[in-house]
């Protein structure tokens, strides 16, 4: 599942995605929606964004780790504040790539991820 | 991991169980042998009755022969007799086939068939005498219990007494000796193998004791090795090394280098964070605290946190042995160390990046220096194109001297020492004159070559071609001075400038510092028309007073930059486009108009003044809104003369896009700085949708020598 209010940035993620190694199963433009649709497809891996409107990421991780101990989060975000990042991780995510990334950055951290 | 460590102990282990194998082996013998010893002694004791039974039947048969058959004595007699007759024949038997027998005590013995060859003739031989001798015996009992005369019986037993007795005694006196000599044999046995048990235990021991301190030995070599080892990496490696557990406390090792690096003095044992304390603000170390958290949790995956990491590069000051402060870069990487799979420590990699952020630095301070080079370009828009000239023509001759000088043949370290103080000081008067007309690039690079020289000069040893890298510097440049000259000869043919041009000034037979003429001013109209072509507006200039007031040629062209930024000004900003004014009323052709006048001794006024539609105070209000620099409230609060400030603030233009005119929002403030630094003022008076008019007083400025002292 791909989080992030940015629909650019969506497309983007998706498009990296063009060797198949991972099936999109849904996407989300912020925190209530990605939420909701967690509930509905229950996705292995989520990249998510941090600054959100509704729901923001570190929330929103918080609830879907809740929801799905096993659920891996890629966390995908601007590197503004280290500390937000680190807190995102504390609240259950398990990595972290820095925007703007390239298709291969991303592609390689998802398969780190779930390895 | 225990049958990781077996192959390392099996020798320790087999010797143990062969100890204790051992050690139970003679415990079960010799409590085997001990029962066994204990039992001979019951059958010495018993054998040792039968020769006492033996002379009691024979005391008790002489005993019956003395005492009258009825009294008290003959059956007392009697009794004895009977008792020791059953006790000699009971134990015999069991001598020779087994059994039990009562004991001294009364209680049963067991009594195990004696194997001893001699023993067992001794107890054949004492059966055959005892057989008869019982027959006789058991007559007499016969005769005892029936109503017959005993005499006969008596007798014949008293003969069989005579005859047996004392060769019983000797059978059973030789099976006592038999089973004394068997017990004792069995005693020395056990002692031979209690010996040979304590000794084999004893090599035993000893052979474990030997084993054991032997491999102690071997492995405090190996542990005495390795640690010397990782000593020798500690001093030796460039790095900060050391280990941090979960509580953030440094471990006991670590590189040398490492004081070094965080100046510190004492390290191990201590808190990361409070050794940390000096070189780096509260938030970064709270963040590198949440960090380093996040290695020890063993879910986040450690190749994708590293951007988090937030000390990549942390600028510290540290005064070294002089007591100078020296400005390092360090760079911490951290790692997961693993014990037995579980994550036990942080490796902490303390790198100094110094040199690889200067070089970033000077990359970064190049690719500036290219974009300052083209700044710089178009600044020479503005420069005095005569003197810019002369700077050129001064710079090649410098140049030329320079390469002259460095090809003259020199052969010691003296020869090119002299050579590299010649160079320096011709650049030294190049980087001078650069400095006075604010050329910067060629004032720094001058500066960057003199910091050569200067070093080659207090090289010890000078061959050749270490003037190399300032050759590179000198040709780098040279072609940049072509490259301007070949720039204001372009600006020169635009006309910018075209009465200050070289080729101009040989037709004029006037020369330059005579008193202002017209002429000077001539470009005024050229920008203003050239501008309003730009922008598409139309624009009348209006000039007077440009030929009264005698001004000293340098300071009279900061005058007419001044003017020309205010123009451009007035055109750009001022003069509405022919449609809008059309609208208005006005006529398609703005007015501009420049006035310079003196207005006391020393001191005059230059007036610029545009009938366009005057400051719209709401719209740069609204412009600063945009810029996003300052809060909404705060604008909100803005006074005119705020927001007049804000016109001669460098960065900030209304102008709805770049363009070469107007845009770049620092023409105004150079004209306040400019006005500033000769001592005069501004004054701005202007009517929405009518006019704009700003009033300069300046000085007066008419000798070259005040303008030295100002410049």
């Amino acid at each position: 599942m791909i989080v992030d209010d940015s629909n650019i940035i969506r497309r983007k993620i998706e498009r990296c995605n063009d060797h198949n190694v991972f099936f999109v199963v849904a996407r989300a433009s912020n925190g209530e929606e990605a939420f909701r649709q967690f509930q509905i497809h229950r996705p292995t891996v989520v990249t998510m964004d941090l600054t959100m409107p509704k729901m923001d990421g570190l929330d929103c991780i918080r609830k879907l780790v809740e929801l799905d101990q096993n659920v891996k989060i890629l966390v995908v975000s601007a590197l503004s504040d280290k500390a937000t990042g680190i807190q995102a991780l504390k609240n259950g995510a398990q990595g972290f790539l820095c925007k703007p990334f390239s298709d291969e950055q991303l592609v390689q951290a998802l398969l780190e991820l779930v390895n | 991991m225990f049958s990781l460590n077996l192959g390392k102990y099996r020798g320790i282990l087999v010797s143990v169980a062969l100890f204790l194998i051992l050690d139970a082996s003679v415990l079960v013998l010799n409590f085997y042998i001990s029962f066994e010893i204990s039992d001979d002694a019951a059958g010495v004791n018993l054998s040792g009755r039968q020769r006492m039974l033996s002379q009691r039947i024979a005391k008790s048969l002489f005993t019956l022969n003395t005492v009258e058959q009825g009294t008290e004595g003959f059956d007392a007699a009697l009794n004895e007799l009977r008792m020791s007759i059953d006790l000699f024949d009971e134990t015999l038997r069991a001598f020779a086939y087994g059994g039990t027998v009562t004991g001294a005590d009364g209680s049963q013995v067991a009594i195990a068939v004696v194997q001893d060859p001699a023993g067992s003739s001794a107890i054949e031989e004492a059966q055959k005498i005892w057989e008869p001798y019982k027959v006789k015996l058991d007559n007499l009992f016969t005769a005892v219990d029936h109503p017959f005369d005993i005499d006969p019986t008596l007798s014949a037993a008293t003969a069989a007494a005579l005859a047996s007795n004392l060769k019983l005694l000797k059978y059973m006196n030789d099976l006592t000796v038999t089973l004394e000599s068997v017990a004792s044999s069995k005693a020395t046995e056990l002692r031979y193998i209690q010996t040979a048990g304590i000794t084999m235990a004893l090599i035993n021991f000893f052979f474990i004791v030997g084993h054991f301190v032997r491999q102690l030995r071997d492995s405090d070599l190996v542990v005495e090795q390795a640690r010397r080892e990782t000593t020798e990496i500690l001093q030796t490696v460039n790095e900060g090394l050391f280990l941090v557990d979960q509580n953030l406390i440094i471990g006991n090792q670590h590189s040398s280098k490492l004081n070094e690096l965080l100046g510190a003095k004492q390290v191990a044992g201590e808190k990361l964070l409070s050794v940390l304390e000096n070189i780096i603000t509260e938030k970064d170390a709270e963040t590198t605290r949440g960090f380093i958290e996040l290695l020890f949790d063993g879910r986040v995956k450690e190749k994708l946190i590293g951007d988090l990491n937030p000390l990549q590069n942390v600028e510290v000051f540290i005064s070294d042995d002089s007591g100078a402060f020296i400005a390092k870069h360090l760079k911490l990487d951290f790692a997961r160390a693993y014990q037995d799979g579980k994550i036990s420590h942080v490796l902490v990699t303390v790198l100094d990046i110094t040199q690889e952020v200067v070089l970033e630095q000077e990359l970064e301070k190049s690719r500036k220096q290219g974009e300052s080079q083209l700044e710089m370009l178009t600044s020479l828009l503005h420069t005095h194109p005569s003197l810019l000239r002369t700077f050129l023509e001064n710079s090649r001759r410098s140049f030329d001297k320079i390469n002259s000088t460095l090809s003259q043949p020199s052969k010691t370290s003296a020869e090119l020492r002299v050579k590299s103080k010649n160079i320096f000081a011709q650049i030294h008067n190049f980087k001078g004159e650069a400095a006075a007309l604010n050329l910067e690039y060629f004032e720094n690079s001058a500066h960057v070559m003199e910091d050569t020289l200067s070093d080659l000069v207090n090289q010890e040893e000078l061959v050749g071609n270490d003037f190399l890298q300032f050759t590179v510097q000198l040709e780098t440049l040279i072609s940049y001075a072509g490259q301007v000259e070949q720039l204001a000869n372009k600006l020169g043919q635009f006309g910018v400038d075209a009465s200050q041009q070289p080729d101009d000034r040989a037709q004029q037979p006037v020369a330059n510092d005579t008193p202002a003429q017209a002429d000077d001013w001539q470009g005024l109209d050229d920008i203003v028309s050239t501008v309003a072509e730009r922008h598409g507006k139309e624009v009348l200039l209006v000039k007077s007073g440009f030929s009264e007031i005698y001004l000293e040629p340098e300071y009279k062209q900061r005058i007419k930059e001044l003017s020309i930024q205010l123009l451009r000004n007035a055109v750009v900003h001022g003069v509405e486009s022919p449609i809008e004014r059309r609208a208005r009323n006005k006529q398609n052709a703005g007015r501009i108009s420049i006035h310079l006048a003196k207005i006391s001794e020393g001191e005059m006024e230059l007036l610029v003044e545009d009938d366009g539609h005057g400051i719209d105070f709401e719209e740069l209000r609204e412009k600063a809104r945009t810029l996003g620099r300052w809060k909404d409230h705060h604008i909100d609060q803005w006074s005119k003369r705020d927001i007049i400030n804000l016109m001669f603030m460098g960065g900030v233009s209304t102008a709805a896009g770049l363009t070469l005119d107007a845009g770049r929002g620092i023409g105004m403030s150079a004209v306040k700085n400019s006005v500033k630094e000769f001592g005069g003022k501004i004054l701005v008076t202007s009517k929405l949708g009518r006019y704009c008019r700003f009033t300069l007083t300046l000085p007066i400025i008419s000798e070259s020598q005040a303008m030295v002292a100002n410049g």
